[in-house]
């Protein structure tokens, strides 16, 4: 499954690490592997290097062979800021942002939910020897601490920890629904998992006849929270729609964000519920056929959604930002150019760029800024505030002289880290997937 | 205030003028051919193939500064074999589509409103010798009998005669309202760039803006074209009415909208002649728009008459769709177009299935278009009442830039694309040689090039 890449002569890869230094990045543990012997400078990729048509410094974050950060919406990066829990064969680690030096914090086969809010805390879930029964355990990336949280009901993961990291919420089907046919969840968490565990980090060529034929099965559904004080299990939404996405507001630990799984025309996707199952809101209504909503998440502040929106699905040129401002209800679509265009987007914590990661048809990592379309007197109420997206190319992602051509069955799942500086994202176009920062500023010393 | 014009070069018109070309396509030229052997070199060339696109163009007018009409007002004979224009000097004239000849149907100056559906006449207004009161004539342009139908209100226009051609309607400013705010009333040689030349005024913005601001009491009525009496629609409106057309299937139907800047008003509406069923179009409260500064325009009627068809400004200069609303069905069809093929006037074919529009002066987009309508098939969306998509596939016809053959085309004058009766060709009228002319691209490419 992996294609053949180019590497960089030693030549390149040496003056490549010594500009990574020469700009005053932290690339000082990727420094230290520069004067490595010719053989294994000849099959270890670059650990930063300037992309050739776009001016940004690109930063090989992680050094494991099939190492991943995480999904696009899935927060990983610690309270402080600090730091970046990535998953690798291996189990979960750690990365200091400030000096790129990484530690196995979870050894083995675990499954990473997200890290924590309030605490440098990596949750994740572990199965037992009994089946189908799961348990969710916490980590201390900073001591390796661990310790289990509670045991989760038959069937039952875990999505998503709240703001204050008290209430953990998942899904479970009930009963045996779908056990019989081997559909009961498809594809169902894309992403988070290292290749050495349950899931491929690739998504399935024939996903969406997975998806459809998941969606027609209509299983019942439960979404369930757990206090992880008492370890109380509270069923929330019973329905057999295919429910999944659960995402914690950043900054509410009483609202979640979950989305209808199928295709994502013949649902409406996007909801957001109270931890006490009250508020069951829709957050976008279409108005067109095939018109699709998703691959949504939170602004940093926890006062917007954004999400995805295509008017419709099929039509070039028709692809939109949206935002819902929960507060105020206020919306904005921001037109989506067609260098923008990408699996996912994400947003800056100040809210203010955004970025994607492209797909294969618009093969690049972009930044997107956007430009606001100032109303004037507009006849109406409850209109949408307009806008476009400008944006600039960060990396290439097809073939270049430094690396192969990603596949993009691999979703590179884009997202800021704290500070702004980089914009992170998994690859594999070096072969085996590893994650990468791109820095937002072109690089002064091309 | 002309703008600066670039004319062919004289190999390039006597190229061009290659009337043997037209002829040997059994094109009905004849009249243009006469008059072959003479032509002055400026006269610019009665026929070509466009260069970039392989369609033939044929130059309908003989007159400098002549004129087909706006895109949505009739100007084609119920045989479909005749077509109205106008002059410089404001004479109206007949073009036979079979042979292309034209003559003049009625001596200027006159202002035409339309021609009918039912006999071949067209509908015309003169000033009378009262101040501010206008005189509705009509003449049949076959026979040339022409006959005056009544005086029309003072202050009034007349715009769109109906189905069975015995109803007309139009607008007039009640009272001694002032005129300051009234459209096009001041220095009216804004509304023309030249002699020979029609154009949009320069500040077209600003004074519909201030026309808006002016909330004028306005009166909607119609004239029996029998007998010249007068019946009110609608009385004492702040809105600006403007822009209505009869639907073309029933007589007492029909199309009006609030003029101004598009965005600040809910555009399209509805009506029956004796005042009932005043209905917002798409007649869902609060459903009209999505977008802030979102705004519809340029709107015109299916010839079936069942469908209202629009430029959808979704979010002007970033997205754009051709909106097409149903009365029966309730059923709305929004064609994306990408925003270097959009157009000032969009156009239907009589047999509604390709659409036409006239370009734009955005960069790139000086093109005569031929639409094709593509929908987007649904696959069980979920939800009800949802509105079908689709895509307009464009084909170029003419350029409107410059070219070996014409100049650029200024776009302040806005070309105005319709479809002959028989589809055969789109008619728009254009100043890239200079004046004003009419001009028919052919659908179908030239088969001999």
């Amino acid at each position: 499954m992996i294609t053949p890449k180019s590497h960089p002569t030693l030549r390149t890869l040496t003056i490549l690490a010594a500009l990574a230094l020469s700009t005053g990045l932290s690339a000082v543990s990727r420094a230290q592997e520069a004067p490595l012997p010719l053989a294994a400078a000849a099959t270890m990729p670059p650990s930063s290097w300037i992309d050739p048509d776009t001016g940004h410094r690109v930063i090989r974050l992680t050094n494991e062979p099939n190492s991943a950060s995480f999904y696009f919406n899935d927060n990983g990066y610690t309270a402080d800021g600090k730091e970046m829990v990535y998953t690798s064969p291996a189990g979960i680690s750690v990365l200091d942002l400030t000096t790129l030096k990484a530690h196995l914090v979870v050894p083995g086969r675990v499954r990473a939910i997200v890290t924590g809010r309030k605490t440098n805390t990596i949750f994740y879930s572990k199965r037992t020897d009994r089946q189908y029964i799961s348990e969710l355990w916490e980590a201390n990336v900073d001591t390796n601490e661990t310790h289990k949280l509670v045991e989760l009901p038959r069937r039952g993961d875990i999505s998503a920890i709240n703001a204050d990291e008290t209430i953990a919420a998942g899904t479970y089907l009930v009963g045996d629904a779908g056990l019989d046919t081997g559909q009961a969840a498809p594809a169902a968490r894309p992403g988070t998992l290292g290749t050495a565990q349950a899931q491929s980090l690739y998504q399935a060529v024939t996903k969406g006849q997975m998806m459809t034929r998941r969606l027609a099965a209509r299983y019942p559904e439960v979404i369930y929270s757990v206090d992880l004080r008492t370890g109380a299990v509270k069923t929330l939404v019973s329905s057999t729609d295919w429910m999944n996405h659960l995402q914690f507001s950043p900054t509410d630990p009483t609202l979640f964000m979950y989305a209808h799984e199928g295709a994502w025309h013949q649902v409406d996707r996007i909801w957001t519920i109270r931890t006490d199952g009250t508020e069951n809101k829709l957050m976008h209504q279409r108005t067109m056929q095939m018109e699709i909503a998703g691959h949504e998440w939170w602004g940093a502040d926890g006062k917007k959604i954004w999400y995805q929106l295509n008017l419709p699905r099929g039509v070039p040129n028709s692809a939109f930002i949206a935002s819902l401002n929960l507060e105020t209800g206020e919306r904005v679509w921001y037109h989506q150019d067609p260098e923008a265009l990408s699996i996912h987007h994400n947003v800056s914590p100040d809210g203010k760029m955004f970025c994607g990661d492209g797909n294969k048809g618009n093969p690049w990592i972009v930044l997107c800024q956007p430009v606001d379309n100032p109303d004037d007197h507009t006849k109406g109420a409850n209109l949408i505030r307009g806008g476009y997206l400008k944006s600039e190319k960060l990396v290439n992602m097809s073939k270049t002289a430094i690396h192969g051509a990603h596949n993009y069955l691999l979703e590179p799942n884009p997202s800021f880290t704290p500070d702004q500086k980089y914009i992170v994202f998994r690859s594999d176009i070096f072969g085996p997937t590893y994650a990468f920062a791109v820095e937002v500023a072109k690089a002064s010393t091309p | 205030m002309p703008a600066e014009k670039s004319f062919p070069t004289l190999r390039a018109s006597v190229l061009c003028s290659a009337l043997a070309l037209a002829l040997s396509l059994g094109l009905g030229v004849s009249a243009r051919a006469q008059s072959a052997g003479s032509v002055p070199a400026q006269e610019p060339p009665t026929s070509w193939i466009d260069p970039d696109t392989g369609h033939r163009v044929i130059r309908l007018t003989p007159e400098p500064g002549s004129d087909s009409f706006y895109f949505n007002v009739n100007a084609y004979t119920p045989d479909g074999k005749e077509m109205a224009y106008t002059t410089a000097d404001g004479s109206i004239g007949i073009v036979d589509l079979t042979n292309f000849k034209t003559r003049i149907a009625v001596p200027g100056p006159v202002r035409p409103v339309v021609v009918g559906h039912k006999t071949p006449t067209v509908y015309y207004t003169k000033q009378s010798g009262t101040d501010l009161v206008s005189e509705l004539w009509c003449a049949n342009v076959d026979t040339g009998v022409s006959r005056k139908i009544g005086d029309l209100p003072r202050r009034a226009s007349i715009v769109t005669v109906n189905a069975d051609d015995t109803l007309a309607a139009g607008t007039f400013v009640e009272g001694d309202a002032t005129s300051e705010g009234v459209y096009g009333a001041r220095a009216s040689s804004q509304g023309r760039m030249g002699s020979q030349n029609l154009g949009e005024p320069v500040n077209k913005g600003q004074m519909m803006a201030e026309r808006l601001a002016a909330r004028l009491p306005m009166t909607m009525y119609t004239m029996d074209l029998q007998t010249g009496k007068i019946g009110v629609v609608m009385e004492h409106s702040t809105d600006w009415l403007n822009h209505l057309q009869f639907s073309p299937v029933d007589p007492n139907f029909l199309m009006y909208c609030h003029e101004g800047s598009g965005w600040r008003v809910d555009r399209i509406w509805t009506i029956r002649t004796d005042g009932t069923e005043n209905t917002l179009i798409p007649d869902e409260p609060g459903k009209n728009r999505i977008m802030e500064t979102e705004l519809a325009g340029h709107e015109w009627w299916s010839p079936d008459g069942r469908t209202i068809f629009v430029d959808l400004h979704f979010l002007k200069g970033v997205i754009g769709f051709l909106a097409a609303y149903n009365l029966d069905t309730k059923k709305h069809t929004w064609y994306h177009y990408e925003q270097n093929e959009s157009e000032i006037h969009f156009n239907l074919s009589p047999d509604g299935k390709t659409f036409c529009g006239d370009g734009s002066p955005r960069p790139g987009n000086q093109w005569i278009f031929l639409l094709h309508p593509v929908v987007i098939p649904d696959d069980q969306t979920l939800g009800t009442d949802l509105i079908s998509g689709g895509v307009l596939q464009p084909e170029k016809l003419c350029s409107t830039s410059k070219t070996a053959i014409h100049g650029a085309h200024n776009y302040r004058l806005e070309p105005n694309a319709s479809f002959t009766p028989d589809q055969k060709y789109i008619v728009f009228r254009s100043n890239m040689f200079g004046p004003d002319y009419a001009f028919a691209v052919e659908v179908a490419k030239a088969s001999s090039p």
